[in-house]
Parts: C-alpha cells; sequence; structure tokens
C-alpha cells in the first residue's frame, strides 16, 4: 500500500475540514494530492496529535484531520495518553507507518517488526485504535472515519515511498497565514492580531 | 500558595479570556490545577509532556481559544523543541505560566538547575517575559503577556516569583 493512494482515498472527503499534516514527504503528497486552504503544514515532529486535539477541541463543531507518521508519533509518545485522558469526537487521526525514516534515506524506525502504534494508542486510552495493511481495508477504515462522530486513529502500514516526491510550493508561514485567514473566515472569528496601526 | 493568589490568577485569566487551559503540575501551583480542573469556564487537558501541552494550546490558538499552558521551569526545557519549531518556524504561540523553581529562597536542591537554566533557555528561545512577585500585579500582567502574544503572535512567558508562590518564604 502506499501513501498517496491513501492520501487519494481521503482526498474526496474533504469539504471544509481542518487539516495538520505532518512534514517531509507526506506533506509534499498531501498538497499535490489535495490543495486546500484548511490544511496547515506543520513543522517538527511529536505534536501533530496535540495540535489537532486543541484545534478540534476549540471548535467541536468542525472535523479536524491530522495525517502524521511513525517517526513523528514515536518522537512524542505522551500524545496518546493526551488523546485518550481527552478524545475528541471531532479528531481523525491517520498515522501513514512506513516503518522507516524515509526523508533519511529509509532507516528502520521502532515499528519495522517490533512497536505497533496501534497497541500502544490502545494502551493509552484510545480505545478505537486500528491498524490496515491493504488499499480496500483503508478505504473502509477512511470512510467510517470521515462519515461518523466519534475519535478516529487509523494507523496504515504503507510502502517507502520511491522516486522523487512532488514538490510543495507553500512554505510553512504561507501556509500559515493561508489556514488562519480561512479558518477566521469559515468560522467567523479573529486569529491573527489585526492593530497595526 | 495563598488563597488571593490563587483567585487573582484565576480571576486574571478569566478576565483576560483564557478560556483553553493545559497543565503539567508542579508543587507550587498545586492549588490552581485543582481549581481549573472543577471550573466549568475552562476547558482544561492536563498532559504528561509540557511539548504536548504547548502544541494543544497552539492548536487550541488556531481555533480561535485563548489558551495557557502552566508548567514549572523544567517544562521549558523539556517543551524546547515544540517552542522553536512550532513558534519560531510555523509561527504559532503560546502564553504560558511558570513558578519560578530555584528562585532565591526555594528550598529543593532539584530546583537550582531549573532557576539556573529558564532564563536562558527563554532567551535562546526570544522568548519574552514577566516575572511577577507582587500579587495585586498578577491580573495585569495576565493581561501584558496576553497583548504581547496578540501584537507578536510569538510566544510569551509569565514567571511567577517566590514572593507570590511560597508562603513560608
Amino acid at each position: 500500500m502506499q501513501r498517496i493512494d491513501c492520501l487519494k482515498a481521503v482526498a474526496p472527503f474533504i469539504k471544509d475540514q481542518l487539516v495538520v499534516v505532518s512534514l517531509g514527504r507526506t506533506s509534499d503528497e498531501w498538497a499535490t494530492v489535495c490543495p486546500h486552504d484548511g490544511t496547515l503544514f506543520d513543522s517538527g515532529m511529536g505534536h501533530h496529535i496535540p495540535l489537532g486535539l486543541g484545534l478540534a477541541t476549540a471548535l467541536p463543531h468542525r472535523q479536524v484531520i491530522v495525517l502524521d507518521t511513525d517517526g513523528s508519533v514515536l518522537m512524542l509518545l505522551s500524545s496518546l495518553t493526551a488523546l485518550g485522558v481527552r478524545p475528541a469526537n471531532n479528531l481523525k487521526i491517520f498515522v501513514f507507518d512506513n516503518e522507516v525514516y524515509e526523508g533519511t534515506g529509509g532507516q528502520p524506525s521502532a515499528t519495522a517488526g517490533i512497536a505497533d502504534i496501534g497497541a500502544i494508542a490502545q494502551g493509552a486510552g484510545v480505545r478505537g485504535a486500528k491498524t490496515v495493511r491493504d488499499l480496500e481495508s483503508f478505504k473502509a477504515a477512511a470512510r467510517e472515519a470521515l462519515t461518523t462522530e466519534g475519535l478516529a486513529f487509523i494507523v496504515a502500514k504503507v510502502e517507502m515511498a520511491k522516486g522523487p516526491s512532488p514538490r510543495r510550493v507553500v512554505g510553512h508561514r504561507e501556509g500559515l497565514i493561508r489556514f488562519v485567514r480561512y479558518v477566521e473566515a469559515t468560522e467567523k472569528i479573529t486569529i491573527f492580531h489585526t492593530q497595526h496601526s | 500558595m495563598k488563597e488571593s493568589v490563587v483567585q487573582e490568577v484565576i480571576g486574571g485569566l478569566k478576565e483576560a479570556g483564557v478560556r483553553f487551559v493545559s497543565f503539567l503540575p508542579d508543587s507550587w501551583f498545586k492549588e490552581i490545577y485543582f481549581r481549573l480542573l472543577k471550573d466549568p469556564d475552562f476547558v482544561t487537558i492536563p498532559v504528561s509532556n509540557e511539548g504536548v501541552g504547548v502544541a494543544l494550546c497552539c492548536g487550541a490558538w488556531l481555533g480561535g481559544l485563548k489558551a495557557v499552558m502552566l508548567m514549572e521551569n523544567t517544562g521549558v526545557r523539556m517543551a524546547c523543541d515544540q517552542l522553536a519549531r512550532l513558534g519560531m518556524s510555523v509561527g504559532l504561540p503560546v502564553f504560558m505560566m511558570i513558578p519560578y523553581r530555584g528562585d532565591i529562597g526555594d528550598k529543593p536542591t532539584y530546583a537550582v538547575a531549573h532557576g539556573q537554566t529558564m532564563l536562558p533557555v527563554l532567551e535562546a528561545l526570544r522568548i519574552p517575559y514577566l516575572i511577577v512577585r507582587d500579587e495585586n500585579r498578577i491580573r495585569q500582567a495576565i493581561r501584558r503577556c496576553l497583548t504581547t502574544l496578540s501584537a507578536t503572535n510569538y510566544h510569551v512567558a509569565l514567571i511567577m516569583g517566590a514572593e507570590v508562590c511560597m508562603e513560608d518564604l
């Protein structure tokens, strides 16, 4: 199963959802598959889930999607206990687990035959966490997650992507401004300071 | 911590419009956490790592909620990566309230490192801070910090000194 095929399966469901996407090739692929002002291109590793949880808690009427990776989740595992303690029904988390650090050439991550992120999430209190291993199962899980109420946590076991990555044009700061203006416009709220004189 | 200080903190946060709280407990702030958890005016999410709390607050801010992260000053060290990445790379701010463990007069040996490293780490992260040493200045300090956060869209820290946190100083 290729991650980009999974992202292509998620894209048709995107209307006004807010999407937090991990760094690296995942964000490049998502930007190509689904150009959407409601996407936040996050930087760093580990904090995408709590960022999404904070956003979903602030806007409980709005679906928030997190597109994360195995290396990222492993870096800040206590994000999962926060999710277990305060789950958000409108939060949909997809963890693309290719068992390697893809951006640095493919060194194995702890999930390469050893650690099980779905099981760790369940142990942290994310009761509905599940793992899928083929595209049809992913499509069914994604459809259910994105069309029903409730916290979703889906680990998709994918292959390491090969070949040149699609290039994302939108940078972090530009993406943030687009994202904030999109949230402001659709929620009719003010986030950015506007007193310029 | 004196009840009057707890009331200034809780009241100051409410007056400033803070609705979202995350925390990892420290003994100086212990009375505040129980109060926040029971207060329906706040959405409160406890965490097990300060970096998680920083990211939670940034997410809440993105959704339009004023947020605060309460954490011991050792948490500044723990959350360095989230503070740098979210603040400097992405542009997401968090308001932190931090007890000045290791301040002059603090007793435990373990707190010495917290006190010695906090300000240099904040300065390395370019995070402006205010140290409050008079409980009558707490509400104003909260307002000032949130105004600066709004004007800069960057983190700001309110450090609570020993004078306001310790009863047996």
